[in-house]
């Protein structure tokens, strides 16, 4: 029984240690291709019309991306690489939260037609391996106590209200960071009656974080931009 | 004895002025009538409680003899509590009767008077008859009051029920009083009281049973208050404060007057009162969780607190037949102030009740809801009630309760192991009483004051008369005094205390830190010096501001507190938390909509009200409870339509005691109606039989 306690220490300790150190461990992200050289054929190639043909080569809309990999392997391939911090600032997003939150943010999520997938990515960032409390990040049962409202899924019709609602409930200074392809611009389920086609068609948005889903860690960036302690990166690279 | 008198001749002025036909005249003459008697009684009373006024009347009428009244600062202290009872809700009352027709208001006006004029008789009666008189006197009037909407036949019933047990106590308790009067050789109660150590333990247990349970239907104690629940809620609302206030006391003052004298001769007999009173308490209490209209959960409230008063005195008096005064002056002192504080909170409660199902409409809280929004001033006034009642420092609540508790624990100076298991279960279910107060009253307010109003009407009420929120106002402060000043109010009580005890605990309690040398080891006292047991010294005229005890060498323990210095901490904190958000800090308020969790269309029925936050304690004293379900499901085709689900709770008294005793009668009533069967010889026969038996018992009692 008392197996646990000997097991754990000969295990040492887990946790990343990102971003006071990289973190390169096998499995931490599903990467993302880069601009590159490439031919009109090879943007055919995306299903999700991530890939543009652009003078030089091809450009990449991570805004699109579902890390599908069919622009990965074959002649042509674009460089692939495995990072993860991806979050950016669209144009109308707001600055970063003032100083005073830099030690601790509180985060509503708000599920507003995500497939699951993001869901699943969230609740890890709580796991030990990623222990979001070490950077100050906590969750709160309600949007009158946060900070910060993360939203996944496309906003569907049912979810436009209560998206309304609890953005209006949170007190000033408020951020909302959009999270996955879907609450970019619908993703794979695009603009229909029954979906808005992303979370700026219902509330201001501040930060993107491109991915479907988005790593735990690509999360954890997004929320540490919020406050202004990690760069929003490009989410439209041309080559 | 002159200020009584005058006192009711107020009340037969103000009796006389209910004929005036101008309905306006007569409510303004009733009521300056009314509180002339108020002022007049509570001066009377004042002064018998400083020892500066007392009497004996002795009146010998011929078909009433020995009716005797005596007033003493004991009595002048339950007179004080009834006619301030009075004073504060009698105008409620008076503006609430005018929903009557004008004839039945004035009714209710005159009934109101005869139950408040039999108080203070209560408390002067000095023989049995003038007891048993004038306590028959109030037991009529509630019947009245009660029974008073005669249309409502839920009403009559109550009544009935409260009269019959009423009477069937009242007996009950005269046959205790006449065995104990024959056992003295005096009706007198002080002579009763004086031969109590002559008596057999046979007439000390008949006489405590027989009178404790008699006089306790008034107070309310297991099994006895069957008939409170029904009789309380038919009765009208601004009744209520009277009778929770002021009529629940004198059954108080019964068992101080008769059974004092001897549970404190007998042990036993004494553990018994300790062991109902807690039973009472932790019973009230839980039944009070499982109602959700005002007025029902406030009476199984005051069944609560009067349990836990009765509590005390029991533990009193077995402090004082187990010959230790000092703990028995403490839970006596503790028994009386809770009384009070009782009185105080509960009369505010009832009034603010009442005043929210006159503008509401009803005190069902699960109708009510978000009345603080637009109450903000009867909202707040309510709220410390509650916080009062829930025994919240620094209100009066929290220093009687910790009181009882702590002098419950003095058991340990008492070495018998059976005597000291019957204080602890006391004490745990009183600990767990006064949780579950707490919870009680968080209910209480949160579902009345706070949320949503779950009924249309509740949502429309935007003014509570100034006669309710005036005397709730009083009242507050009452409370608040009474908590934070204990040390003023301690002196008083021990010097009531002494005569029973032989000691006034006053010392042992309230260590004279503010003249010389307290009661205390030198090294005590000298230790508490730096934590401001000397602040006020010379300013304030009081003894001190600390309530301490101290145990003797063999059982050294102390226990302490300073509500007036605890509450000036917290006072100047919190004004210094004002004044620094003040001076440092912008204020920014956001006003936003209701966070309803993101619903598309929040509806009052679904927020959460009373019925679901007591839903835990149901769940844990369910086998307790035992409410039976009915689920009834309708079905279209092979879709469930809708669900219905009634939860009914039948008291435990009801049900072990009432429900029994009433198929027993049916069935005799039953067998004895085959008497009747119309057959005319039979009939001739029974009255031969009966003849025959009659002249066979003369002849029997001639030789
Ligand atoms: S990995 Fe991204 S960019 Fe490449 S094909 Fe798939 S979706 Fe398009
Ligand atoms: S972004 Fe991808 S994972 Fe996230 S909700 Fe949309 S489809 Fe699912």
């Amino acid at each position: 029984m008392a197996n646990w306690v000997f097991h754990s220490l000969s295990r040492g300790i887990r946790t990343t240690r990102w971003p006071t150190d990289p973190e390169t461990a096998a499995g931490v992200t599903p990467g993302r291709p880069r601009a590159g050289v490439g031919s009109a054929e090879l943007a055919a190639r995306c299903p999700t019309e991530a890939l543009f043909p652009h003078d030089n080569g091809v450009g990449v809309d991570f805004g699109h991306c579902v890390h599908c990999q069919r622009c990965r392997h074959g002649d042509e391939a674009l460089a692939w690489e495995q990072d993860f911090t991806w979050t950016s600032k669209p144009e109308q997003g707001r600055e970063a939260l003032p100083a005073r939150f830099s030690r601790s943010i509180h985060v509503r999520y708000i599920d507003a037609g995500a497939c699951g997938g993001c869901m699943g990515e969230i609740r890890l960032i709580d796991a030990p391996a990623y222990n979001m409390h070490r950077v100050g990040i906590f969750i709160t049962a309600t949007p009158r106590d946060a900070d910060v409202l993360l939203v996944g899924g496309p906003v569907t019709e049912a979810m436009r209200e209560p998206l309304r609602k609890a953005y209006e409930a949170m007190p000033e200074p408020k951020r909302v960071v959009a999270m996955g392809v879907c609450a970019i611009n619908g993703g794979v389920f695009g603009t229909s009656f029954a979906s808005a086609g992303g979370v700026a068609a219902e509330i201001p948005v501040d930060l993107v974080i491109p991915g479907c889903p988005p790593p735990p860690l690509a999360i954890i960036h997004a929320l540490l931009a919020v406050t202004g302690r990690t760069e929003p990166a490009e989410l439209v690279e041309n080559p | 004895m002159n200020c009584i008198a005058f006192g009711y001749a107020a009340l037969g002025f103000a009796l006389l002025a209910l004929i005036c036909p101008s309905a306006r005249l007569s409510r303004a003459a009733y009521l300056l009538g009314a509180w002339a008697a108020t002022v007049l009684l509570l001066i009377g009373a004042g002064l018998a409680l400083a020892g500066a006024a007392s009497f004996d009347l002795n009146l010998h009428l011929s078909i009433l003899p020995a009716l005797g009244f005596t007033l003493d600062p004991l009595r002048g202290f339950f007179i004080g509590i009834s006619a301030a009872v009075y004073g504060l809700s009698i105008a409620f009352i008076t503006r609430e009767a005018k929903i009557y027709p004008s004839g039945h208001g004035r009714g209710l006006l005159a009934w109101t008077t005869v139950l408040f004029a039999s108080l203070p008789a209560i408390a002067l009666s000095a023989t049995v008859l003038s007891l048993i008189f004038t306590w028959e006197i109030m037991s009529l009037a509630l019947w009245a009051l009660i029974s008073f909407d005669t249309r409502n036949p839920n009403s009559v019933r109550a009544g009935v029920l409260t009269l019959a047990v009423s009477e069937a106590g009242a007996l009950a308790a005269l046959a205790g009083l006449l065995i104990l009067a024959n056992a003295a050789g005096s009706s007198n109660l002080a002579a009763i009281a004086a031969a109590a150590d002559h008596m057999s333990p046979g007439v000390i247990w008949a006489g405590v049973l027989l009178t404790f349970f008699g006089f306790g239907v008034k107070t309310g104690i297991l099994p006895v208050n069957l008939w409170m629940n029904e009789g309380y809620a038919a009765a009208p609302a601004s009744l209520r404060p009277l009778f929770s206030g002021a009529t629940m006391n004198l059954g108080v003052f019964t068992l101080w007057i008769v059974d004092g004298p001897l549970a404190s001769h007998a042990l036993w007999p004494a553990l018994v009162i300790l062991i109902v009173g807690a039973l009472t308490a932790i019973l009230g209490i839980i039944y009070a969780l499982t109602e959700h209209e005002l007025g029902r959960l406030l009476t199984q409230s005051s069944i609560e607190n009067l349990g836990v008063v009765v509590a005390a005195l029991g533990a009193g008096f077995a402090f004082v037949a187990l010959d230790k005064p000092i703990p028995a002056g403490i839970a006596l002192v503790a028994a009386l102030y809770h009384m009070l504080n009782h009185s105080a909170y509960k009369t505010l409660l009832f009034i603010g009740a009442g005043g929210i199902q006159s503008a509401a409409g009803t005190d069902d809280m699960d109708r009510l809801g978000g009345l603080m929004k637009h109450l903000p001033v009867f909202g707040t006034l309510f709220l410390l009630g509650a916080l009062a009642i829930g025994a919240l420092p620094p209100f009066n609540g929290f220093v009687s309760e910790w009181l009882t508790l702590q002098s419950l624990l003095r058991i340990i100076e008492v070495t018998a192991i059976p005597v000291r298991i019957v204080f602890a279960l006391a004490g745990a279910a009183l600990a767990l009483t006064a949780g579950l107060a707490l919870t009680c009253f968080i209910m209480l307010a949160g579902s009345t004051l706070l949320g949503l109003p779950r009924s249309a009407k509740a949502a429309q009420v935007r003014h509570i008369p100034a006669s309710a929120t005036a005397p709730m106002a009083i009242l507050v402060v009452v409370c608040l005094a009474l908590g934070v000043l204990a040390t003023a109010v301690i002196p008083v009580l021990g010097s009531l205390v002494a005569p029973l005890t032989g000691t006034d605990p006053t010392s042992a309690l309230v260590p004279a830190f503010f003249h010389g040398a307290p009661a205390l080891a030198p090294k005590i006292a000298a230790s508490l010096a730096p934590i401001g047991t000397q602040v006020g010294e010379g300013i304030l005229p009081l003894r001190g501001l600390a309530v301490l005890h101290s145990g003797g060498t063999a059982t050294p323990v102390i226990y302490a507190i300073s509500t007036a210095l605890s509450f000036a901490v917290i006072a100047s904190l919190l004004l210094l938390v004002w004044l620094l958000s003040r001076l440092l800090g912008r204020r920014r308020v956001q006003r936003g909509r209701v966070w309803d969790a993101g619903l598309v269309r929040l509806r009052p029925e679904m927020t959460y009200n009373a019925t679901g936050f007591a839903a835990p304690v149901r769940t844990v004293f369910g086998s307790l409870l035992r409410p039976t379900v009915t689920e009834h499901v309708e079905r279209h085709g092979a879709f469930a339509t809708a669900w219905h689900r009634k939860t009914l709770t039948v008291h435990i008294v009801d049900r072990l005691a009432l429900h029994p005793l009433m198929s027993v009668m049916q069935h005799s009533a039953a067998l004895l109606a085959r008497m009747q069967h119309g057959r005319v010889n039979a009939y001739a026969g029974y009255v031969l039989m009966a003849l025959v038996a009659v002249l066979i018992a003369a002849t029997a009692a001639l030789h």
